[in-house]
């Protein structure tokens, strides 16, 4: 008795809905859906987030610091230091001139290039979370998809995304060599991240990546578990052959 | 990071921000010439921030004058009027961007292309067929 009643506690506190549906209620469901979103949209919308995410940090550092603040980044006895030119009073949260590199104010604010590269993995990590589930229920909704063509849409997604991060977080490093305008760095990763995904996306329309990725998957399929479908047939076939044909002998 | 490896960094860094402005030149004349003579033009949405990597060489260009022209008391002027070229720069990059886009649209409308309804939406860019029939849109 106590045993269930520890059960039923155990249950109640990690309680979780399960709705299960019938052919017929999904596809009404689905239907329901795409009358009334457009998924499309919303897939776009979930892949600038990583552009969204790094524009709003860059507007919270340049709130901070103003676009043209400057800061240096200074090893001092085998630790990395931020200083902050200008007049620290005029700043809201970084009301110092020196810290250290890894002062979750400064990496709230994504200064220097590391935090850049941190601030462009998280944004792409968003990304990723917004826009796989998206493209699975576009899936799911849509009457003329295979799952060969979900799992090369999504391959394809990350890839581009990955690539478009990489360049970002590059680019955010060669402009923290060159320049001590804080912003510098940012600015030139959001620049270099959007540059690259417009045209990614560009060469996969034109090149038809996405659809080569799948193509390919479905020529392997068929080397593959296709193959082994019509070896299976064909035994089956011989086989039911070969009882009719001894059916008719006897 | 090394010297040597940073100076390669930032060449090639400077190299791919020409190369997207080439390509954004590029596809704007093809999409000119297209209007001239195909009945179908696509234009893909976010193509105007293709010329903000520029930012990088000029960020660049900027440090070596300050090195080379700006010492003692002057290089705190020059910083600050760094810091202004800065955002001037930023905003003729994402400006003109904008405004060579407009004017394809503006031309595209003048020549009495329309908007398809079909548009096609990628990840992170949509591209818009228009066409001067209705008819000849591309239905999926």
């Amino acid at each position: 008795m106590t045993d269930r009643n520890i059960d039923i506690n155990k249950m109640n506190s990690e309680r979780k809905e399960l709705h299960i549906l019938s052919l017929e209620q999904f596809s009404e469901f689905a239907t329901t859906l795409s009358n009334h979103t457009n998924m499309d949209n919303a897939k776009f919308a979930a892949g600038i987030s990583l552009q969204l995410a790094d524009i709003r940090v860059a507007n919270q550092l340049i709130d901070e610091l103003g676009l043209t603040g400057k800061a240096v980044i200074k090893e001092i006895q085998g630790k990395n230091y931020v200083i902050l030119k200008g007049y620290p009073g005029l700043r809201e949260k970084l009301t110092g001139t020196r810290y250290l590199a890894s002062n979750p104010k400064v990496v709230d604010l994504a200064i220097g290039t590391k935090r850049v590269s941190g601030t462009m993995i998280s944004g792409a990590r968003l990304s990723i979370f917004i826009a796989v589930p998206m493209t699975v229920l576009q899936f799911l909704i849509s009457e003329q998809s295979t799952l060969l063509r979900l799992v090369g849409t999504i391959a394809s997604d990350l890839v581009k995304i990955g690539l478009s991060t990489i360049i970002a977080s590059a680019a955010g490093m060669a402009a923290g060599a060159i320049t001590t305008v804080a912003a510098g760095p940012i600015v030139a990763a959001i620049a270099f991240g959007i540059a690259t995904a417009v045209t990614l996306e560009y060469l996969d329309r034109t090149f038809g990546v996405t659809d080569a990725l799948i193509n390919a998957m479905e020529k392997a399929k068929q080397r593959t578990v296709g193959e082994l479908a019509r070896q299976i047939v064909t035994f089956e076939r011989n086989l039911i052959n070969d009882a009719v044909g001894r059916m008719r002998f006897r | 990071m090394r010297h040597a490896l940073k100076v390669t960094f930032v060449i090639l860094f400077e190299a791919m921000a020409i190369a997207f402005a080439l390509f954004f030149f590029g596809r704007l004349q093809q999409q000119h010439e297209a209007i001239a003579q195909s009945a179908l033009v696509e234009i893909q949405s976010g193509t105007a921030f293709l010329l903000l990597p520029l930012i990088l060489p000029l960020l660049h260009l900027m440090s070596i004058a300050e090195k080379r022209f700006a010492s003692g008391p002057k290089q705190a002027k020059f910083r600050k009027l760094q810091s202004k070229l800065f955002i001037l720069f930023v905003l003729i990059l994402i400006g003109s961007g904008f405004v060579a886009n407009q004017m394809l649209l503006s031309q595209l409308k003048l020549q009495g292309y329309q908007a398809c309804s079909m548009v096609s939406h990628q990840t992170r860019s949509t591209f818009t067929t228009y066409s001067k029939d209705p008819a000849l849109c591309p239905r999926s």
